[in-house]
């Protein structure tokens, strides 16, 4: 069986480096991108099994990435994390076809859990 | 006891000024028909006093030639002369000249005397006695009309020159009246004028130090320099209360904005600490590492906060000396995630080596920040933004706040800086922002001023002045 892959956008670096071998320990094979521009590049070869991505960046933000990312990746799973959850932007997240919301500052586990969860429902998408 | 306003003083000054005018009249008049009556009663004299010479001329004839008509004419000129005479009595009856009248009747009278001996002696010889009291007689009716004569024509030229004085000692009254009153008008009313006229200049500056006036008296224009000050006083205290007010309402932008920013960090320490925490192995530089990220996540969040404090803390007037390159980039970096939340591109323009200025730090940095979050407000669906800030001379320096957004109705534009002027929702706008940074930049002698075309974006032009130091290089 293949290995699920992860990509991590968030401009801030520590976010990316915590998260990684964290998640590759769980088995998944991740790839981290601090800014939207290369994270699109990238997205551009391959489609991500799921995708974690922070809301407030330069250039396109997160919420564009995820309408990107649903439109190239249909079988994706985005999962949107933010330093300033408002019921708007959580609303237009879900609407946009986020998986899960997450706000800042969260622990580890939640996003292994929501990785998880969200793992499952990208397989049966593909499946 | 109340002293007399000056309404009152300049009411008197016009009444009397009137009352001056008003007699200067029936004087006038009155002069003028004393010295006619008294050019009609030296006419009266001359006449007499001619007749009079008439009678001495046929006198002299009867005396040289003892002939009847010289007698006959002398007694006709005589009569004549005593006519002339009642009527002249009854002109001077009652003037100062009334004993030279009276001289005049006995002296007539003696002489008429003389016509009971033309009478009586045929042939017509007077013996030298007679003839010598004749003479006498004659010469002192003469003498006597002579001195009427020389009285009455000083009393003309008496009343002619009262005519002359009467209007100019009127005159150098009204002058003196007038001059008094400009005088109290000047000292009373324009200088306080001109005080506060300076004054309200610098007030639209914005400056409220009060009006130095010494006076302390009644006076209606002292009264309203007391009340200029007064009042500059409250609106200079109603300016802080609303700066007061600007700084609380920028809070919660602050706020907001700080709060997401402040995840941040919170988050990379909480992401961190769980690593550490986890049971997976790691090289001790790793560890290492991980706590530094700790402690430097720590600190920014610190940094963070430290803005804000710095900003609600600060007060409102204090002024100090600093770079406003750095004040410019403090202030973007407070309102960078606004900014970046809207989509907005920024665009740094700023001379890193501006000169110093002195000021309201906390003031200009509210100032950059209205005018930012204004910007940003007018671009809701992304565009950029430039912050410009470069010399603009040896005394002055130029800052430019520059947006792409919606831009201003031209009908608008003039309301801008009014304060509670806003297009926005309640609760959204208090529309305070403008015309506080007017207020304050004001304040610092500069200006500020705008450009905006509906649809293009819009831009602010501050000018704030340098005080030039001394350069050795
Ligand atoms: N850069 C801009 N682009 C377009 N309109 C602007 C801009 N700056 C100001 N305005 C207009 O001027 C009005 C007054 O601005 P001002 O900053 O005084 O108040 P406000 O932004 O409405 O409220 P607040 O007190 O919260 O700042 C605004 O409501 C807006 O209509
Ligand atoms: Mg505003």
């Amino acid at each position: 069986m293949e290995k699920t892959t992860v990509c991590i956008l968030d401009d801030e670096p520590i976010v990316g480096d915590r998260l990684k071998p964290e998640l590759e320990d769980d088995g998944y094979g991740v790839e981290v991108f601090t800014d939207s521009a290369s994270a699109l590049k990238r997205l551009d070869e391959t489609c991500f099994d799921i995708f974690i991505t922070d809301l407030k960046m330069e250039g396109v933000d997160g919420m564009g990435f995820l309408e990107k990312v649903k439109d190239k990746c249909p079988g994706s799973e985005v999962i949107v994390i933010t330093g300033y959850g408002t019921l708007e932007s959580a609303r237009e997240a879900l609407i946009k076809g986020a998986y899960d919301f997450i706000t800042k500052p969260f622990r580890i586990g939640e996003i292994r859990a929501a990785v998880k969860k969200a793992k499952k429902k990208a397989r049966r998408n593909s499946a | 006891m109340s002293t007399i306003t000056l309404q009152l003083k300049l009411k008197l000054f016009i009444y009397l000024g009137i009352a001056i005018f008003l007699l200067n009249i029936p004087v006038i008049y009155f002069e003028i028909t004393k010295l006619n009556e008294r050019l009609l009663n030296l006419e009266l004299a001359e006449d007499l006093y001619n007749t009079i010479l008439e009678v001495r001329r046929y006198e002299k004839n009867f005396l040289l030639y003892h002939d009847r008509d010289s007698v006959a004419s002398n007694r006709y000129y005589y009569e004549q002369a005593s006519e002339l005479f009642s009527k002249a009595s009854a002109q001077f009856q009652k003037s100062s000249l009334q004993s030279d009248i009276v001289q005049l009747g006995k002296t007539l009278l003696a002489y008429g005397e003389f016509e009971k001996f033309y009478k009586k002696s045929s042939p017509l010889t007077v013996n030298e006695d007679i003839e010598a009291k004749l003479r006498t007689a004659g010469k002192n009716v003469v003498d006597a009309a002579d001195m009427l004569l020389i009285m009455q024509r000083r009393r003309v030229a008496r009343a002619a020159q009262n005519a002359l004085w009467w209007p100019l000692i009127f005159m150098g009254a009204m002058l003196l009246l007038f001059l008094i009153g400009a005088k109290i008008i000047i000292s009373d009313v324009v200088q306080p004028f001109g005080l506060i006229e300076k004054a309200m200049g610098k007030v639209a500056r914005g400056d409220f130090s009060p009006i130095p006036y010494g006076r302390k008296d009644e006076q209606q224009a002292s009264h309203m320099v007391v009340s200029f000050n007064r009042m500059v006083q409250e609106l200079e205290s109603r300016e802080e209360q609303v700066i007061h007010s600007r700084k609380i309402a920028s809070l919660g932008t602050l706020v907001s904005g700080c709060a997401h920013e402040l995840n941040n960090p919170i988050n990379n320490i909480v992401l961190t600490s769980d690593v550490l925490n986890s049971k997976r192995k790691m090289t001790p530089e790793r560890q290492a590492q991980l706590m530094d990220d700790i402690l430097k996540q720590a600190l920014r969040a610190s940094e963070i906060v430290k803005n804000l404090l710095e900003f609600s803390r600060a007060q409102t007037s204090v002024h100090k000396e600093f770079d406003l390159a750095v004040l410019l980039r403090e202030t973007l970096r407070i309102a960078e995630n606004h900014i970046k939340l809207s989509h907005v591109t920024l665009h740094d323009e700023i001379d890193a080596n501006l000169p110093r200025i002195t000021g309201n730090h906390q003031g200009l940095q509210q100032v950059f920040l209205n005018l930012t979050t204004n910007a940003v407000h007018a671009m809701q669906d992304g565009g950029n933004l430039t912050i410009r800030a470069q010399r603009e001379n040896s005394s002055k320096i130029k800052v430019q706040v520059e947006d792409t957004g919606t831009g201003i109705a031209k009908d608008i534009l003039p309301h801008i800086f009014d304060p509670f002027f806003t297009t926005k929702d309640v609760g959204k706008g208090t529309g305070l922002g403008l015309s506080v940074s007017y207020g304050i930049i004001k304040k610092h002698g500069g200006q500020i001023s705008v450009k905006s075309s509906a649809g293009q974006g819009t831009t602010f032009t501050i000018i704030l002045p340098v005080r030039e130091k001394r350069n050795s290089t």
